[in-house]
């Protein structure tokens, strides 16, 4: 070991170079040796933000590839273990009356405790609920918990489909046709080809690396989420286009009506920003023969503006009382529709 | 702002920009880095400028007036009774009604401690204590005291500086106008961001469940030693690599400062790891503190009551925890066996050894300090007293199962610590010799940089030491 120190040391010591083409020589072998150790360690370790775009790699998860909504789930069980309380679900599917039920999808301002599902559950008794919580629920997730449902036996009297503004904010960083799974089953994403040097990022962990560090592999590079209240981008609306023609059919084969319920945001209804976010998903689900219920007048209608959210931007008890009411309102008026 | 935060790069770039334009304006240099460095302190926080301000007014007139005055002592006293008091205020409030008064946890929710206090106030009880021994000469112009005080490579998280290591180079005709080896200020900078980036913040994911939950049932039969080991190299890595980016720094404005960590890990015993670790504290605590008790003057008895009383003080300087106490008092305890052993003729029959039995025995010593400090960290890590006690319980009972599965058998974190040692052994075998030696110390340094941002743990958190 000594030896081979002493060996190393010479080498960079060796005076017969010539100074300039010599420190060039030496600057080169050792960036050069940084680079391969740094992929090295990128191929032994990748950080978690590389494994995202990762879409070989070995991490497992429960989905299937989809060419509709990027990703679906596997199998029911797959399912059942992404989401525990997929079995309560399966068990009122399975009832031999089952009685009147919703099913809503969503992110946390559905699922966590409290929120718009458990509020309805305690609220109203006209209706069970069905809901998957989930740590995270990107939009095509929510199709696949869906689309799982449907198959395996659930008929809801109407399947919501909630979103906010982020939502599609999270298809400028990722398109439809970005997303991938794993052979093991979890989700991943194909980074947006780079206008130059494709090939590198391909191949060399490290320059991929650098790449996401950029940002420049997101579907819209550089997009800013606050800018969706004022436009919303052409390839955002045709991924939610994609996404409700897949679902309009199977919810059409299984005779399940579907409304998008879409929240503003805090800055929506304490400020006077845009709403072109919810007027693009609204036009698009409508497309598509769903009900659109749209709850901005009632919040910002609202007397106590800030005491419809919490500290951290979700809705207070309050608000999910608010947005109830808006979606009961909205469910009674399309039932009376011919 | 911290060191690795973008707007903390926008305002280095600028201000070392403008530093290099002003540099041979002494006034111009003075109002540039003053100005900065309130800027850094200030970013999201321009509350907490007064007391900074306060700081500087009261210590730079305490220095001057003890020059000047009659009762020299008297005024030392006050200026140093008024660091004291304020940082006492701000860190122990809240610890003190709750343990004295039945004051509810959550009364303290919105209480802040200002950032870097601790180390700007020992920074100017070391400069008052220093001038009224004549050790030094007060500065008269409030605002280069002030720069002194404030400059903010150092400001948050130190190193503690002597005015002979800072102070005299912003007197008039000091202040430097070149950079201070500007090769070897980038290594350090390099190898700052690299430490925290890719070692400490990869090392934080992998450990900090495990302490989160360390008196759960979910890490019931887990061994809890290596989570320790690893507790230790986070706590370094993030530790030195703040201390290796403010000398860094430093050195680019022109400014030399001393070194803050000597592979403490590698200490043969408490007392030398003290040596090796945060030795500017150190250095203030032998000679503000444990001299001014006396030091080992005053026999056997008196010198083990000053080391313990030393060390505790040091615990409690961390935190208003009692658990800072306890870690105080550990070490307390280590410095006292060491003492004690260290006088036996076993010890000295064993440092008397040559060849294998040395090394031998050298080994044995570097672990037994290791495990030692790592006890220690249970209870600076962990400040509910349940939560330490059941950290150290888990050293000892584990599920054998158990024992080498779980996060910190992640590749990741060794593979990480290991490329730092290689890219630290690399800098330091190479020679600073004109040609390839030359060039490759230039990529060397400018690829751990890159590295540094390429590896980079996906999530970063605030340096370690920031909330002290």
């Amino acid at each position: 070991m000594r030896v081979l120190a002493v060996r190393i040391r010479a080498l960079f010591e060796r005076p017969h170079l010539g100074s300039r083409a010599g420190a060039c020589a030496g600057c080169a072998v050792a960036l050069a040796v940084l680079c391969a150790a740094g992929e090295a360690y990128l191929r032994i370790a990748p950080p978690a933000n590389l494994q995202d775009y990762l879409p070989d790699s070995d991490r497992t998860g429960p989905f299937a590839p989809d060419a509709r909504y990027g990703v679906r789930y596997r199998s029911p069980d797959a399912l059942q273990e992404d989401c525990p309380h997929y079995a309560q679900i399966r068990k009122f599917a399975e009832l031999p009356d089952p009685p009147p039920c919703w099913a809503f999808f969503g992110n946390s301002f559905v699922q966590m405790p409290g929120a718009l599902a458990d509020t309805a559950r305690e609220k109203q008794t006209r209706f069970a609920v069905a809901n998957l919580p989930r740590t995270t629920t990107p939009a095509p997730i929510r199709f696949a918990q869906a689309e799982m449902l449907l198959e395996t036996g659930l008929k809801p009297a109407r399947a919501f489909f909630v979103f906010i503004p982020l939502d599609a904010h999270g298809f400028e960083l990722h398109s439809l046709g970005q997303k991938r799974v794993t052979p093991g089953g979890a989700l991943a994403y194909e980074p947006r080809p780079p206008a130059a040097g494709g090939a590198l990022v391909r191949n060399s962990r490290l320059a991929l690396a650098g790449y996401a560090r950029t940002g420049l592999h997101h579907a819209r590079p550089f997009a800013k989420a606050g800018a969706l209240y004022d436009t919303v981008p052409e390839s955002v609306r045709a991924d939610f286009r994609t996404m409700f023609a897949a679902f309009a059919e199977t919810a059409q084969r299984h005779r399940v009506p579907v409304s998008v319920v879409l929240l503003p945001s805090y800055e929506q209804v304490t400020r006077t920003v845009g709403f072109a976010v919810q007027d693009a998903i609204a036009e698009e689900a409508r497309a598509v023969g769903w009900g659109v219920c749209d709850v901005r007048s009632a919040f910002r209608a609202h007397p106590n503006k800030p005491g419809l959210f919490l500290p951290d931007k979700h809705f207070s008890p309050t608000g999910n009382e608010v947005l109830l009411r808006e979606v009961v309102k909205h469910a009674d008026e399309a039932e009376a529709r011919p | 702002m911290s060191f690795e935060q973008k707007p903390f790069l926008i305002l280095f770039a600028v201000t070392f920009v403008a530093w290099l334009l002003v540099r041979h304006r002494e006034r111009g240099t003075v109002t540039l880095l003053l100005a900065a460095s309130l800027v850094f302190y200030a970013h999201n926080h321009w509350f907490l400028l007064p007391i900074l301000f306060a700081y500087c007014a009261v210590n730079w007139w305490v220095a001057v007036r003890t020059e000047r005055s009659s009762r020299p002592r008297f005024v030392m006293l006050l200026g140093v009774a008024f660091n004291l008091l304020v940082l006492c205020y701000y860190k122990y409030t809240p610890l003190l009604l709750q343990t004295f008064i039945d004051v509810p946890a959550n009364a303290f929710e919105k209480w802040s401690i200002p950032y870097g206090i601790s180390f700007y106030a020992f920074t100017g009880i070391a400069y008052m204590v220093e001038v009224y021994r004549k050790e030094t000469t007060a500065e008269p112009n409030f605002w280069r005291y002030s720069l002194s005080a404030c400059f903010f490579p150092h400001l948050v998280a130190g190193p503690i500086l002597r005015p002979n290591e800072f102070l005299d180079r912003v007197r008039p005709g000091a202040l430097p106008t070149e950079p201070d080896a500007p090769g070897e200020a980038l290594w350090l900078i390099a190898r700052g961001f690299f430490k925290k980036l890719v070692v400490a913040d990869r090392i934080a994911v992998t450990i900090d469940p495990f302490f989160a939950h360390v008196n759960g049932a979910a890490t019931e039969g887990v061994w809890a030693l290596p989570y320790v080991w690893l507790y230790a190299l986070q706590i370094f890595f993030d530790f030195s690599a703040y201390t290796d980016m403010a000398r860094g720094f430093g050195m680019l404005f022109g400014y030399r400062w001393p070194e803050n960590f000597d592979r403490p890990y590698l200490a043969a015993s408490v007392t030398e790891f003290w040596r090796r670790w945060h030795m500017t504290l150190s250095r203030f605590l032998r000679d503000f503190l444990y001299i001014a008790l006396g030091g080992n003057r005053r026999g056997r008895f008196r010198t083990h009551l000053n080391l313990m009383l030393t060390m505790l003080l040091g615990g409690l300087w961390h935190g208003a925890s009692w658990s800072f106490l306890v870690w105080g008092g550990l070490h307390g305890t280590f410095l006292i066996a060491h003492r004690i052993w260290s006088g036996t003729r076993l010890a000295r029959w064993l440092n008397a050894r040559e060849g294998i039995g040395r090394h031998l025995w050298h080994a044995v010593a570097v672990l037994l300090t290791f495990h030692c400090v790592c006890l220690a960290w249970c209870f600076f890590r962990l400040t509910a007293f349940a939560d330490s006690a059941a950290c150290v319980r888990k050293w000892f009972e584990c599920d054998p199962a158990k024992m080498w599965t779980g996060p910190w058998t992640d590749p990741a974190v060794w593979l990480a610590v290991a490329l730092y040692a290689a890219l630290a052994w690399a800098a330091h075998g190479v020679k600073p010799r004109p040609g390839f030696a030359h060039g490759a110390l230039v990529g060397l340094r400018w690829g751990t940089l890159a590295l540094a941002a390429l590896l980079a743990s996906p999530s970063s958190g605030a340096f370690i030491y920031f909330q002290f």
